[in-house]
């Protein structure tokens, strides 16, 4: 059986590298943020677009984890360094 | 006597991880080789082992989930994958060694050899964790494994130089005849075996089959403050009789009748059959705990049924993992290799293992979705930064120190 | 909600807790205008080789397939109208029964543990 023809694996996206209009390398992609439409279900909005090598965040870039403070610094700085968010209908795959 | 019970799990817990076969031999001849200038390790292992026992444990009472559940979610499949292969082989591995630990000490009790007894072992101890009751097997093994305290009595029938003991427990560094690489090999090992990962995941594992809640966390803690502080002063006591007995003699230890040695001459008979069972109940409930925990980290990762509270139709997935791994386990003693020389290279290899193991549980324990506002306080997250650090540093200098010192042979 | 770290990954518990599975990943669905849908959780070793890839997902996915009774069957899928709750694990709003049964779990119940006596008590 072949599954529908307009659906994908999260698998699939996660971990694609992104290039911008130049072709310049920005990273992966570590996550799909998304949105609860008025009926009740989610849809992606955008991606977390991290610089390799770092793909796990641990959930540092939420705002609730607080997590022992040096990490948590340790995380936010490599983050702030290296992560771009994307709106994902900016996203072309290819 | 009820009240003992509630703590069952820790004091279990603890026995597997301070006292297996490996610790015993390796106290007895840390104790032989180096007097208790290694006692200063002992003590850093407890606290260590306390601070993360407790956060496991809060974790799975607060959240009713498992600590190896949370290693995939925060590492990532693969990253938890390769923690998974690296902690089954070493806790497969250490199965095996336990297996062999009963056998000798069966060998100790019956002068049979301990490799015609393994297959026995490895059958009991296959039946009782598919049918007794968890806490019967906690109980009857925890319990019996208190035993070991003969050693703590026997120090004190041996009329021991207290002055010159007291001396090398405050002046850490290699006696002569040692070196420093031989001392730090010793002290690496000694510290893995108080922080093995089996002990938090067949602690989470054990709080969530205990069914322990929010409600629990009294008995969470008490478990870990009196269950692993206990296993510590077993593992000293053996190492103290050691150091009194052997270490002015100059002589080594490398086998379980040597270490049961001290007991036997302070306390003649008596003394030695007690040390004799204890060696027995310490190492079969190291096996046991080896052996749920093989099962427990593979079902918790690939998120199958799990647990003796199930009905073994509703969890065979993980009934079977447990029966490949003692059925691996006896395969490998059946190689005739040393169960002694097993776990020590098993100890090494966990070394390494365990800065994988504990980041995650550092993680989660703060976290508010899981832990509400039961995350950790400064303390818990000061202890949890700085042995994150030392697990680190020992990871990095375990296999060096085994290559240099020949695994501990200068 | 971030896909990959609230929803993948995660345990599923059913509505009496009872474990499911983990959710190996994520079917996406895209709508006509572009919009992409989360529509439902997917389960089992293949679909975690899958995401793994290499030679090691290889191999998980491998052995997967070949103890599945059909060599094309669908990974397991849970539809996101069935999740009830998202907390440090995911909730359904049914029970375990309602869902197809893992297949490694019936061949293994099936082949050797319920024929070993005492397979039906708990302890």
């Amino acid at each position: 059986m072949n599954p529908e023809p307009n659906t994908i694996r999260a698998g699939r996206i996660l971990g694609r590298p992104v290039y911008d209009r130049d072709g310049r390398p920005l990273g992966n992609i570590a996550d799909l943020i998304t949105e609860t439409a008025p009926d009740g279900t989610e849809h992606v909005a955008s991606a977390y677009v991290v610089k390799r090598p770092w793909g796990r965040l641990l959930g540092y870039e939420r705002d609730q984890a607080t997590g022992p403070r040096l990490l948590q610094i340790l995380a936010r700085w490599i983050l702030r360094r290296n992560t771009t968010v994307i709106p994902f209908s900016d996203l072309e795959t290819n | 006597m009820k009240r003992f019970f509630a703590i069952a799990l820790g004091v279990l817990t603890a026995i597997g991880g301070f006292v297996d076969i490996g610790d015993i031999v390796a106290n007895g001849e840390a104790g032989a080789r180096f007097g208790i200038t290694h006692a200063w390790v002992l003590l850093v292992g407890v606290f260590g082992i306390c601070a993360y026992a407790e956060m496991s444990g809060r974790v799975s009472a607060v959240s009713g989930r498992p600590v190896f559940d949370l290693v995939r979610e925060r590492l990532g499949p693969r990253v938890a994958l390769a923690n998974l292969t690296g902690s089954l082989l070493v806790t497969v591995l250490t199965l095996g060694a336990e297996l062999g630990g009963v056998g000798l000490a069966l060998q100790l009790a019956t002068s049979v050899n301990y490799l015609l007894w393994v297959p026995v072992v490895a059958f009991v101890l296959w039946a009782a964790l598919w049918r007794a009751k968890f806490s019967v097997l906690e109980n009857v093994f925890g319990l019996t494994g208190l035993v070991l305290i003969v050693f703590v009595i026997a120090f004190f029938r041996l009329h021991a130089d207290t002055g010159g003991l007291w001396h090398q427990a405050t002046h850490p560094g290699p006696p002569h005849g040692e070196d420093w690489g031989t001392y730090w090999f010793f002290a690496v090992a000694l510290f893995a075996s108080a922080l093995t990962p089996y002990e938090v995941f067949f602690f989470s594992s054990g709080a969530v089959e205990e069914r322990w809640t929010s409600r629990d966390l009294i008995t969470s803690r008490v478990n870990v403050f009196v269950g692993f502080p206990l296993g510590g002063l077993l593992a000293f006591a053996i190492m103290l009789t050691s150091a009194t007995v052997f270490h002015p003699l100059s002589t080594s230890v490398d086998s379980l009748s040597q270490v049961a040695l001290p007991a036997a001459l302070a306390l003649g008979k008596l003394g030695l059959a007690a040390a004799i069972l204890g060696f027995f109940a310490a190492t079969f409930g190291a096996a046991m705990e080896t052996g749920l925990s093989a099962g427990y980290t593979v079902a918790q990762y690939f998120g199958w049924n799990w647990g003796k509270l199930r009905r073994p139709r509703e969890a065979a997935r993980f009934h079977t993992v447990v029966l490949v791994s003692i059925l691996v386990g006896v395969a490998v003693l059946l190689t005739t290799i040393d169960p002694i020389q097993l776990t020590e290279y098993t100890l090494v290899f966990s070394a390494v293992a365990l800065p994988l193991t504990y980041l995650p549980i550092l993680v989660v324990a703060n976290d508010r979705d899981y832990l509400g506002d039961r995350v950790n306080g400064r303390l818990a997250n000061a202890l949890g930064l700085i042995y994150l650090i030392i697990v680190l540093i020992a990871a990095v200098a375990a296999i060096p120190l085994m290559i240099i010192t020949r695994m501990g042979g200068g | 909600m971030l896909i990959g770290f609230d929803l993948l990954d995660r345990q599923i518990v059913d509505r009496d807790g009872e474990p499911v599975g983990k959710v190996d990943d994520v079917e996406l669905t895209y709508d006509p205008d572009g919009t992409a849908r989360v529509t439902a959780l997917l389960l089992g070793q293949e679909v975690l080789g899958d995401r793994i890839g290499g030679v090691l997902g290889r191999c998980i996915a491998g052995t997967a397939r070949r103890l599945s009774d059909a060599h094309d069957r669908p990974p397991q899928r849970i539809s996101m109208d069935l999740v009830a709750e998202i907390t440090s694990a995911i909730t359904l709003s049914v029970k375990r029964e309602l869902l197809p049964d893992p297949p490694l779990e019936t061949w293994l119940r099936d082949h050797l543990i319920a024929r070993i006596p005492g397979a039906g008590h708990e302890s």
